[in-house]
């Protein structure tokens, strides 16, 4: 947790007890993270930034990881209902807003089925409400646009990183009915409203939404400034005096358990996809902006939480 | 209308009032003992904020405008009352509030830290006008508190209050105004938390959001075995929503307040205002959509 | 041995765990035990029961309720009318008596209404237990009629005919009080009754119906009242007496004032009231016997039905004896290279009558012969001859040896050990809360290092159990009050202080853990002042104890003629001793440097009586090196 004014590196009992004091609080789920083992993984002279790496750690479990979801469409609730209007129209925008949506998600080239996708379909219908019926993958939900008219589109998503998953889906050709198309495309062909909600995103990842999906609107519950990265020069993540050393355990960490130096490339790149550096979860997943070190497993690297 | 506090965020009125034309601002030039003093294009008015005609009366001077209450730089005390008096006197009202951004300083909890009450409260006392004589002491009750960083506060209102076991219902800000502040929530009211157990009922409401709270609040004080007391010690927004609630429900239900101590410089910057269209949530009996 | 409870965490936290009576609920009653000053609150005098945080003001209080009355007597109607006295419990919160002030009217005005709004309460508190007696009990009505219109008359409220109508304006009248208290700056409350007259007319006529009764009103937590409110029942108290009286439940320095209405009377202990201190009636003796009396009930509830269960707090809890606890500190290596050097030096016969002695005395004499530089062989052979001197200074010095055992040795571990029933019950020091916590967390560790309820637990486990009581209660204290802060600071500083002096005891006074101010004649008055207002609630809050010293002066406020004791929960913690024994000298200046600026005042007040700060801080603390200024030299201790 952004901690940059601090003078001192965490204590290691003091970030255990939290440690602890987090699953016994159930903000963490029982036998889901290792902070004993993982700390392990670490040499006498490391261990000190390794605890504190630990304690910037951000795992949202589901509950929370719902509370922001729910956030996220209370601020959409704003920017559609527009206030403006008089309580009484707001209001009964908003619900028509609701009632005719469809949802969806951005999508990889190839969906897995461990895609944030299927968790989030689920929420969407258990959290937000939304009927199982206008809970669509992208390609049907044009065709449901195609066959019912226009209404908004919402994609929900965990994590925006660098925005261009999010973009690929937006311009990704698509097999409807025999027709080739895309959001893009169709978006200019029907008018309706499309609207992007991550949970987090980080600012670069926004402004390349905002630039290349111009018609989309974004709204992410969370944006993230690059310093919540634990390698940038100015990350929040370390105190000022122990920013090189923690930057250098996690460099020589990554290498001893075998991760790849990739410059950002791969997914699992020391630094995390494209070098965001960061340190956060979701009970569903880690992102692969988030870097290796805490869910590596090869290597007899015992990682701090599973992946997926 | 607004007041200025040492914080940076609550001088954004002041900047706007150099720009605005075509709007008058009403600035809280002192508060003394339930008196506040207001002064706008010359005029000036001292309100006693336990005298709610003299408070309807001020907000008269204004009926058929839009009315923004700034609460960024204002103490519980003096907004509340207004904004219930706004409330009875009906009309166009909206709450502004201007998020803290900070990403230079921590509000992380930390190691051996001593928190020290009397630098930053003044003690538990009714806000004025909102004095509840309805729960008795005797009274089973549920305490629903709107938690912040500060575990210390809630501490002492545990200590003060002493709710029954079982009968705490923390509220966290979730999100909050920063991704990592609900763990921040967690961890400074730690031993609050696990002495009471109270981490086994929290709920989350969005830290900016006075909506959600007052629906929350409801939600809760609807299934709830007993009243509630509700402990506003959280962000504004939320405490917000927790006055607008309570203004609704007519003093059935009980706030406790502690009172903090301004203090300078507590949060630095400005990121966005927000504008609360609470109008709808002013009229006795009303509901959330 | 199988345990038969299926979740033993909870169970004990159940019995043991919910500290504050305020959460018990109606277990509460249950759980009773009587202390030894409970038949001196059943009289008809007015008492007011003085006792710290968690010493069982509130349970007490509540068992003298009706309510509680009637579940000791097993919820039975007979046995409940045969008890001589009836009590009304009331809570003052805080929230409610504040909204009696401010500076819209002049204080005269809101004494007249906080009179009419207890005037109210306290009918409300007769009507509340009239109408239980009617429906629990299945007795009529209590009060007549035509009492009720008449103590509506008095309450200036709306024509009342029956008890029904009477509840119910009443509680109109909280309402109208309520919207004009709030309302206040704009109009003065109206229809006020006058000061404790219904509530008179009430009683007389409640005595009627119950002629063998005597009637309590309890007023729990008193130190909430403002001093106005408190001289307005002050006055009550004073004038109690016709069929009712006051029993009052408050903190330590929580009377703020003896003061009534009536500039011309105080409130006088004992012509007006019996002052119950908790903490003068219970002595160690009876404070162990009582604290065994409800641990061992609530063991007695554990359901466990394995006939070898040790269900005997005591037993549970054994202790060690001086030498056996010298041994697990390895004094036998800290005695090895000393003694190698000894040996040569004494006859085969000396020698082995010394090995033979206790390991304590044999490092005793060694010690004593290092730092008063004298040969070692000369004291063996006094110590061997029987010296009375020696007897002295072994009782003096000999416990106090083993603070030093593991100087030197790292943090971690345990320093010293706090094992035992009777340590445990001095660690409370009179504070049934702190006990029960004790034991509680003893079970919880003992169970979570693999052992079984009901068994002897071992001294280490016990000591961890100790210093985790001692550092919770140490970071609540910051929450307990708006003093909070400054109390953390202040037993910090004092706790740091006599650890260290614990370390080095030979040479020195051995075992101190109190401190009397002693101020020149030219420290600032407002030095004084401000320990003179700190102090009380360093009381009041339990970070220290007090006792009358031995300087006498002439003003009996004056927090000077004390000796004050860092409260014994905080020994295990800091690492001193728990036993009352030894005090130093502070001056008023030193004590405020050592809460504002401890990394500087410490060493310093230490430097002035030729000690050193060059120790670690042990494992326990160390939370707190970065405020004693510890850090870099702990990061590689030895």
């Amino acid at each position: 947790m952004a901690n940059a004014t601090a003078e001192y590196l965490a204590d290691r009992d003091f970030v255990l007890a939290k440690c602890r004091y987090f699953v016994d609080a159930q903000v963490w789920p029982r036998q889901t993270l290792f902070p004993e083992l993982w700390l392990e993984n670490f040499t006498e002279a490391e261990q000190p930034y390794a605890v504190h790496l630990l304690n910037q750690f951000l795992f949202f479990c589901d509950p929370l990881v719902d509370a922001l979801l729910l956030g996220g469409l209370l601020e959409l609730s704003r920017l559609v209902s527009q206030p403006t209007l008089g309580n009484v129209q707001a209001t009964a925008k908003w619900g028509d807003f609701l009632k005719s949506a469809v949802v969806t998600f951005p999508t990889g080239e190839e969906p897995r089925p461990t895609d944030s996708g299927h968790t989030f379909a689920r929420k969407a219908r258990q959290v937000l409400g939304f009927s199982e019926l206008r809970i669509l993958a992208p390609s049907e939900a044009i065709k449901y646009l195609m066959d019912r008219g226009p209404r908004p589109v919402l994609f929900l998503d965990d994590f925006l990183g660098t925005g261009r998953q999010f973009v690929a889906t937006w311009t990704r050709n698509l097999q409807v009915d025999g027709i080739t198309t895309s959001f893009h495309t169709f978006s200019t062909q029907l008018a309706f409203s499309s609207y992007y909600l991550p949970l987090i995103g980080t600012t670069d990842g926004v402004r390349t939404v905002k630039e290349d999906c111009p018609g989309v609107t974004l709204s992410p519950t969370h944006t993230i400034p690059p310093q919540y990265s634990a390698l940038v020069n100015d990350s929040l993540l370390w105190p000022i005096d122990h920013k090189e050393n923690g930057q250098q355990v996690i460099k020589e960490s990554s290498e001893r358990a075998g991760i790849p130096d990739t410059e950002g490339t791969s997914a699992s790149d020391w630094q995390g996809y494209r070098k965001l550096g960061l340190c956060l979860g979701f009970e569903h997943g880690v992102p692969d902006a988030t870097i290796p070190l805490f869910y590596w497993k090869k290597n007899n690297w015992k990682p701090l939480l599973e992946r997926a | 209308m607004f007041g200025t506090t040492p914080e940076e965020r609550s001088a954004h009125s002041q900047d706007w009032e150099n720009r605005a034309t075509g709007v008058e601002f009403i600035r809280l030039a002192e508060e003394i003992d339930n008196v506040a003093k207001f002064t706008w294009n010359g005029e000036e008015a001292s309100l006693t904020l336990r005298n709610s005609a003299a408070l309807r009366e001020f907000w008269s001077n204004f009926s058929g405008r839009v009315f923004y209450l700034d609460i960024t730089g204002l103490g519980h005390h003096v907004w509340a009352p207004l904004l219930r008096a706004a409330g009875e006197v009906g009309g166009d009202i909206r709450v502004v509030y201007v998020e803290p951004t900070d990403y230079t300083q921590s509000a992380a909890p930390t190691e051996g830290e001593i928190f020290d009450l009397s630098e930053k409260i003044t003690g538990i006392a009714p806000l004025p006008g909102f004095a509840s004589f309805r729960i008795a002491p005797e009274d089973d009750f549920v305490l629903v508190a709107l938690l912040g960083f500060e575990g210390t506060r809630f501490a002492y209102l545990l200590e003060m209050v002493q709710p029954p076991a079982d009968h705490v219902i923390p509220l966290v800000g979730a999100p909050g105004f920063r991704p990592e502040y609900p763990f921040y929530a967690y961890h400074g009211n730690q031993s609050p938390l696990l002495d009471t157990r109270g981490w086994a009922a929290v709920k989350y409401v969005t830290a900016n959001c006075p909506f959600q709270m007052f629906a929350t609040l409801k939600e809760i004080e609807d299934s709830a075995s007993a009243p509630i007391k509700i402990a506003p010690i959280g962000t504004k927004p939320h405490s917000l929503g927790a006055i607008l609630y309570a203004i609704s429900r007519q003093g059935d239900v009980e706030l406790v307040y502690d009172h903090p101590v301004r203090t300078a410089k507590r949060t630095r910057g400005a990121s966005r205002a927000l504008i609360y269209h609470v109008s709808s949530l002013m009229v006795p009996s009303a509901t959330v959509a | 041995m199988s345990s038969d409870v299926s979740n033993p965490q909870e169970e004990l936290s159940t019995l043991f765990g919910s500290y504050k009576a305020e959460w018990l609920s109606e277990r509460i009653f249950d759980l009773f035990t009587e202390p030894t000053y409970w038949p001196e609150l059943m009289t008809q005098r007015p008492c007011i029961l003085e006792g710290g945080r968690g010493t069982g003001k509130t349970t007490v209080l509540r068992l003298l309720a009706h309510e509680g009355q009637y579940a000791l007597g097993g919820r039975q109607a007979d046995t409940f009318d045969q008890k001589p006295f009836l009590g009304f419990y009331e809570r003052i919160d805080t929230n409610r008596v504040r909204a009696f002030a401010g500076t819209e009217i002049p204080e005269s005005m809101w004494i007249r209404i906080f009179g009419h709004y207890l005037n109210l309460r306290l009918v409300s508190a007769v009507l509340r237990f009239t109408t239980w007696y009617s429906s629990h009990l299945g007795r009529s009505e209590l009060i007549s009629d035509e009492l009720c219109r008449s103590v509506a008359y008095s309450l200036n409220l709306d024509v009342s005919p029956n008890q029904y109508d009477l509840y119910k304006n009443v509680r109109n009248g909280l309402l109208k009080l309520e919207a004009e208290v709030n309302n206040v700056g704009e109009k003065v409350p109206s229809g006020l009754s006058l000061q404790k007259a219904p509530v008179d007319v009430l009683m007389e006529g409640l005595s009627e119906s119950l002629p063998d009764k005597d009637f309590f009103f309890l007023f729990d937590e008193y130190e909430n009242f403002s001093p106005y409110q408190q001289r307005v029942v002050n006055t009550f108290i004073k004038h109690s007496g016709t069929g009712y009286t006051f029993k009052v439940g408050v903190r330590e320095f929580g009377l703020r004032t003896r003061e009534t209405l009536n500039p011309a009377e105080q409130l006088t202990s004992p012509a007006d009231y019996v002052k119950i201190r908790i903490s003068e009636k219970f002595g160690s003796a009876e404070f162990a016997d009582f604290a065994a009396q409800v641990c061992n009930s609530r063991l007695a509830r554990l359901k466990i039905s394995d006939p070898t269960a040790v269900l005997e707090i005591n037993q549970i809890l054994p202790g060690l004896s001086e030498e056996e606890e010298a041994h697990r500190l390895k004094v036998d290596e800290v005695l090895a290279e000393p003694l190698r050097r000894l040996q040569p030096n004494l006859t085969p016969a000396q020698w082995k009558a010394f090995r033979d002695a206790p390991a304590l005395e044999q490092l005793l004499v060694i010690r004593w012969a290092e730092v008063h530089d004298e040969p070692v062989e000369k004291l063996v052979i006094e110590y061997l001859e029987g010296s009375p001197e020696w007897t002295n200074r072994i009782n003096n010095y000999g416990y106090a040896l083993l603070f030093t055992l593991q100087r030197g040795r790292g943090r971690g571990g345990i320093q010293k050990y706090y094992s035992g029933w009777d340590v445990f019950t001095s660690l409370a020091a009179g504070n049934i809360r702190y006990l029960l916590e004790l034991v509680e967390q003893t079970l919880l560790l003992h169970l979570e290092s693999g052992g079984r309820l009901a068994e002897p637990v071992d001294p280490s486990v016990q000591t961890r159990a100790a210093q985790q009581v001692g550092r919770k209660n140490l970071t609540e204290l910051e929450g307990l009050s708006v003093h909070g802060a400054r109390l953390t600071k202040l037993v910090l500083g004092l706790g740091r202080i006599f650890q260290l002096l614990a370390l080095k005891p030979i040479g020195h006074t051995p075992e101190v853990n109190e401190f009397e101010l002693i101020d020149s004649d030219n420290t600032s008055p407002d030095v004084i002042k401000d320990v003179a207002e700190l102090l009380p609630f360093a009381v009041s809050q339990l970070a220290l104890l007090r006792k009358a010293g031995t300087k006498v002066s002439n003003d009996p406020s004056d927090t000077r003629d004390f000796d004050y004791r860092l409260h014994p929960i905080f020994s295990p913690t800091f690492v001193f001793s728990h036993r009352q024994k030894r005090k130093m000298g502070i001056s008023s200046a030193e004590l405020l440097e050592v809460i504002s600026s401890p990394q500087d005042a410490i060493p310093a007040l230490l430097a002035r009586r030729k000690r050193s700060v060059d120790e670690v801080l042990p494992e326990q603390l160390n939370f707190f090196e970065a405020y004693f200024g510890t850090r870099s030299q702990s990061a590689d201790s030895e």
